[in-house]
């Protein structure tokens, strides 16, 4: 059984995590927030309750947006801190580069995708942070950062990953997956690994 | 005499503004920031010491890419009030669509021109300084951001009647905009726009 680690997990949901919803995934659950239970309390930049060299993967999905540019290499060393020496990071995130090309054709403030549940989104939401939920008084939805793939690419190497595998896909409007590994790997071996979490049609 | 609001003026005043001659405008500056030494403490949010109809133009420089998107129509309501019948806003901030195309062709992190704290870059201009975010100047964060047409509309919405401005090549790609409380006609429009358009 190998244990991954859904850090800024937010509340639990039925569905399953592309990549780790077989029987060979334990799942540890990070939030601040603990009316969301999670297994453990902490935040991307303090994870000092998870022993280093401990989890076998760490899962990153919308939360490295939410901290400031110069907060992600602290969370980037935590990742790398707490894995073992085999271990991987699954990372998601917008990819602006998608959404700039909206601004760039003056679409600012037109919608970009729709959520299952109607929502319009913009691209000003996805580089700023969703106008409702600030509204509505989140200020955690504020985005602090944002990422193209040569930028997220980049930090995982500054950060030590020696291999990393991924690239922009067309989800959520636009967005950003990265398999990042601690240990260099051949070629064949990343994609084997990497390619249960992305779409069919991408590997 | 005219009066001039510099709101969220930080450390500037009227004698960096082009246009705007001392012997005939009167400026009062307006910041949270006691430091700057400012004439009224206040926030863009909250101008209530700042009576309706006082004054005669508003520079805001700035400081509506620091807001929320939505308290962007609050504070052009606070402009639209304290601005006399005739008044108008002269309003700079970054141009959203100049950084979107850089950022569509992966030069996020490419200097974007050198500023007085250093080399700016596009993450810089959507996120805030990054290297004064780092040292706790959490004020520099940026929550919201324009292009000229979504400049254009809010300030439609909030009442001003006529606006005047575009897109700019200064500090790396910024809106420059002047609006009017009153319909005026173009060549009107021009003569008090022209001489204060920053470049």
């Amino acid at each position: 059984m190998k244990t991954f680690l859904n850090v800024g997990c937010g509340p639990e949901t039925e569905s399953k995590i592309r990549g780790f919803d077989n029987d060979d995934w334990k799942e540890i659950r990070l939030d601040i927030d603990e009316d969301v239970n999670p297994d453990i309390v902490g935040t991307l930049t303090d994870m000092k309750l998870v022993e280093t060299a401990t989890v076998d993967a760490v899962y990153s999905a919308y939360n490295i947006d939410h901290i400031y540019a110069h907060e992600v290499p602290i969370a980037l060393g935590e990742f790398y801190r707490v894995l073992k020496d085999d271990g991987i990071v699954f990372v998601r995130c917008p990819d602006i580069q998608s959404v700039c090309k909206a601004v760039l054709e003056d679409k600012l403030l037109e919608t970009f995708y729709e959520t299952e549940d109607g929502q319009k989104i913009t691209p000003l939401d996805i580089l700023l942070g969703n106008r409702q939920e600030l509204l509505d008084g989140n200020e955690y939805m504020a985005k602090k950062c944002g990422f193209t793939y040569s930028v997220l690419n980049k930090a995982f190497s500054d950060a030590g990953f020696k291999a990393r595998y991924g690239g922009r896909i067309a989800f959520n409007g636009a967005e950003l997956a990265l398999v990042a590994f601690k240990q260099k790997k051949p070629e064949d071996e990343i994609k084997k690994i990497a390619n249960p979490f992305f779409p069919s049609w991408f590997v | 005499m005219k009066t001039l609001l510099n709101v969220g003026c930080g450390w500037s005043n009227i004698s960096q503004l082009k246009g705007f001659n001392k012997d005939t405008w009167k400026e009062i500056r307006f910041d949270i920031d006691e430091k700057v030494r400012p004439d009224i403490i206040g926030t863009l949010t909250d101008m209530k010491l700042v009576e309706t109809a006082s004054v005669d133009a508003i520079y805001s420089a700035y400081n509506l890419d620091h807001i929320y998107a939505h308290e962007i129509p609050i504070v052009l309501k606070e402009f639209h009030r304290v601005l006399k019948e005739d008044g108008f806003a002269l309003v700079r901030c970054p141009d959203l669509q100049t950084m979107g195309e850089l950022i569509a062709q992966d030069k996020y992190l490419e200097i974007l021109y050198q500023s007085q704290i250093g080399p700016v870059y596009p993450i810089d201009v959507i996120y805030g300084h990054r290297g004064e975010i780092e040292a706790g100047n959490e004020y520099m964060v940026k929550k919201c951001g324009f292009t000229y047409s979504a400049l254009d509309a809010s300030f439609s919405v909030a009442g001003f009647k006529a606006r005047y401005g575009g897109r700019l090549t200064t500090n790396g790609g910024e809106l420059g905009m002047v609006a009017f409380k009153q319909e005026k006609s173009e060549e009107e429009i021009k003569k008090i726009a022209d001489p204060i358009f920053p470049y």
